[in-house]
């Protein structure tokens, strides 16, 4: 078997593989049991290839700079220091599940100045001009990882629909929405005396991906680009807890009798039955609570609020919260009805949205544009149109690779 | 670049990353980068996956700095590293060329890359988050040495403690870090058996 491997790895070192043992390779790769198998032959293969030309400062300085920022606090901040590497992907599945408005109105205000376009006239706007000419860049789609208690990952955007696991007493399956279910067996119902197992998922996010999840209890989470939900597969005990990190939306199922808490990064919300918008971004300047119904209470060590519905909390970095009592509710929650709605927003903000969400980097030449956008797009654009839209405003882009360049 | 360590002395590198030495980390990038290069491309078929490759093992590398000085030979260690990290390239890169070709689409037309690739940013925001989580002692210790780059000499004297409880602490924190990556399954199995002599 050893020698049947190494044959094949060193055939696809050559570029030499055909067709049906690209196959048996790959068949071997995705079973566990060989993964020491091909990393000892990877190893010994790579040891016994001659070492390339020296490695350019400037690159090796670069990239050993945004590894030794992982855990820096001030360095994660900064945004435009770290050309994180953009990873293209490849979309296996794009079921929509998110429905928006097909009609956009297009408001647009930089300086005092006001800009309308009905629809039809920024079809207009979005096919002339230079989009031919630029590469593009396709909007992200439903990409999540799976990973169970277990270890085991599942790719979601590639994962079939129907069951895909079952955990402890709770079956995982992906419906024909593409939303994520956990629904507890028919027999967990044992009564006393039966002890229900308990595991914890996780999904993970990449940036270009967003994914809605259908938690036991019936409560639901549309999870954004680059974030994350850590959750048991079946609530028990006296609170249903769940972790995220990035952007999340809940509708949480009422039971009073079992409060439900969100954690993130230290904070708690908690929760009796209710829809609200977490976002915890890294990047962003405080993590923003904003309540559509019912009612929460956010927590961070001393400091505590009690939110009403179109209030919103936003925890700063100095650890107080505050609150906005007439908050933009539609601007919260805009990215799961499809939409980037951008209220007085200004550039940078706009940026990070559009970093998460098509996985590139952005650079300013010429300093970050003063001035506030307003307006709506549907999230599904590609990434030129977008940025053809915005435009209008009177700040400048350019896609160069995966980079978006902001000029004056 | 300038830096004072050689590669022909592997174990002192590896006991400088240890201590979160940062430019022995960088010597220890430009040096094996440099070996692993031209096997990565080949394995993976492109520069630009290979140089992604070699930043996922380097921050493998930087994730277990609190072990390395327990390896015995870097070198090895450290392909083995690579080896595992391009076999999931490899993957996964397999996975997709073959979804492609069963849509009747050329795999010369993909683009190069995965669906999931090295996403730093989601490893600083849990990194982050995990810190916030610490203890205060240890939050702070760890900030003072990573913010501040400050060795476990200069925290112990500024702490008024022991520098072995500066130490022990920092290896405790580096650990947690680890394991909260590993759950949250940002870089798929971690090494760690890897590390067993």
């Amino acid at each position: 078997m050893e020698q049947r491997v190494s044959y094949l790895l060193e055939q696809r070192l050559k570029q030499q593989l055909t067709a049906p043992e690209a196959e048996e390779l790959l068949k071997i790769l995705q079973q566990p049991e060989y993964e020491g198998m091909v990393t000892g032959i990877l190893s010994g293969l790579a040891m016994a290839e001659p070492q390339g030309p020296a490695l350019d400062p400037a690159f090796v300085q670069k990239n050993v700079r945004v590894l030794l920022a992982v855990d820096k606090k001030d360095n994660a901040n900064r945004l435009q220091e770290f050309p994180f590497k953009s990873v293209h992907r490849i979309h296996f599945l794009k079921t929509a599940w998110f429905r928006y408005a097909a009609a956009v109105i297009l408001l647009f205000a930089v300086g005092g100045s006001l800009y309308y376009y009905n629809s039809r006239h920024r079809e207009q706007i979005v096919s002339s001009g230079a989009a031919h000419e630029q590469p593009d860049i396709a909007p992200g789609g439903n990409i999540a990882v799976l990973t169970l208690s277990d270890g085991t990952k599942i790719a979601l955007d590639s994962a079939a629909n129907g069951a895909l696991a079952r955990q402890g007493n709770t079956n995982v399956i992906k419906r024909k929405n593409g939303q994520l279910a956990y629904e507890s067996g028919a027999n967990t119902r044992g009564g006393y005396g039966k002890a229900i197992e308990i595991k914890y998922n996780t999904i993970n996010i990449p940036r270009g991906g967003q994914y809605q999840v259908l938690l036991p209890d019936g409560s639901k989470v549309w999870l954004n680009a680059s974030s994350s939900l850590r959750f048991p597969t079946a609530f028990a005990g006296r609170s249903r807890e769940v972790e995220i990190t990035g952007e999340a939306y809940f509708e949480i199922a009422k039971n009073a009798g079992m409060p439900f808490y969100v954690k993130t990064n230290g904070m708690a919300v908690e929760v009796l039955g209710t829809s609200f918008n977490v976002n915890a971004y890294f990047d962003e300047p405080s993590i923003k609570t904003t309540l559509l119904e019912g009612s929460v209470r956010v927590r961070k060590g001393q400091a505590a609020a009690m939110l009403a519905p179109g209030q919103a909390a936003s925890l700063t970095t100095k650890g107080t919260i505050e609150i906005k009592k007439d908050a933009d509710v539609d601007e919260a929650v805009a990215w799961k009805n499809g939409l980037f709605r951008l209220t007085s927003s200004d550039v940078p903000t706009i940026m990070r949205q559009l970093v998460r969400w098509y996985d590139v980097d952005v650079v300013f030449e010429g300093g970050v544009p003063s001035g506030h956008i307003t307006g709506e797009v549907p999230r599904n654009t590609s990434l030129s149109k977008v940025l053809k839209v915005f435009e209008t405003s009177g700040v400048h882009f350019h896609i160069e690779g995966k980079k978006i360049v902001v000029t004056q | 670049m300038n830096s004072p360590y050689y590669i022909h002395n592997e174990n002192e590198l590896f006991i400088g990353i240890s201590q979160g030495d940062e430019a022995a980390f960088s010597t220890c990038y430009a040096e094996y980068g440099r070996m692993l290069m031209p096997f990565l491309i080949k394995l993976v078929g492109s520069r630009d996956s290979a140089e992604e490759i070699i930043q996922e093992v380097f921050l493998r590398v930087w994730l277990h700095r609190d072990r390395l000085a327990e390896v015995e030979h870097p070198k090895s260690w450290l392909f083995r590293v690579a080896a595992n990290t391009g076999r999931n390239w490899l993957k996964r890169k397999m996975l997709a060329e073959q979804h492609l070709q069963a849509q009747g689409q050329k795999p010369e037309s993909m683009e190069d890359g995965m669906a999931e690739g090295l996403d730093l940013r989601s490893v600083a925001n849990l990194i982050q988050q995990t810190i916030q989580s610490f203890p205060p002692q240890r939050k702070l210790i760890y900030q003072m040495s990573r913010e501040e780059g400050l060795k476990p000499a200069e925290i112990a004297a500024r702490l008024e403690i022991s520098v072995s409880t500066v130490k022990n602490t920092l290896l405790s924190a580096i650990k947690a870090i680890r394991e909260r990556i590993a759950e949250a399954g940002l870089l798929g199995a971690l090494l760690f058996f890897l590390l067993k002599k």
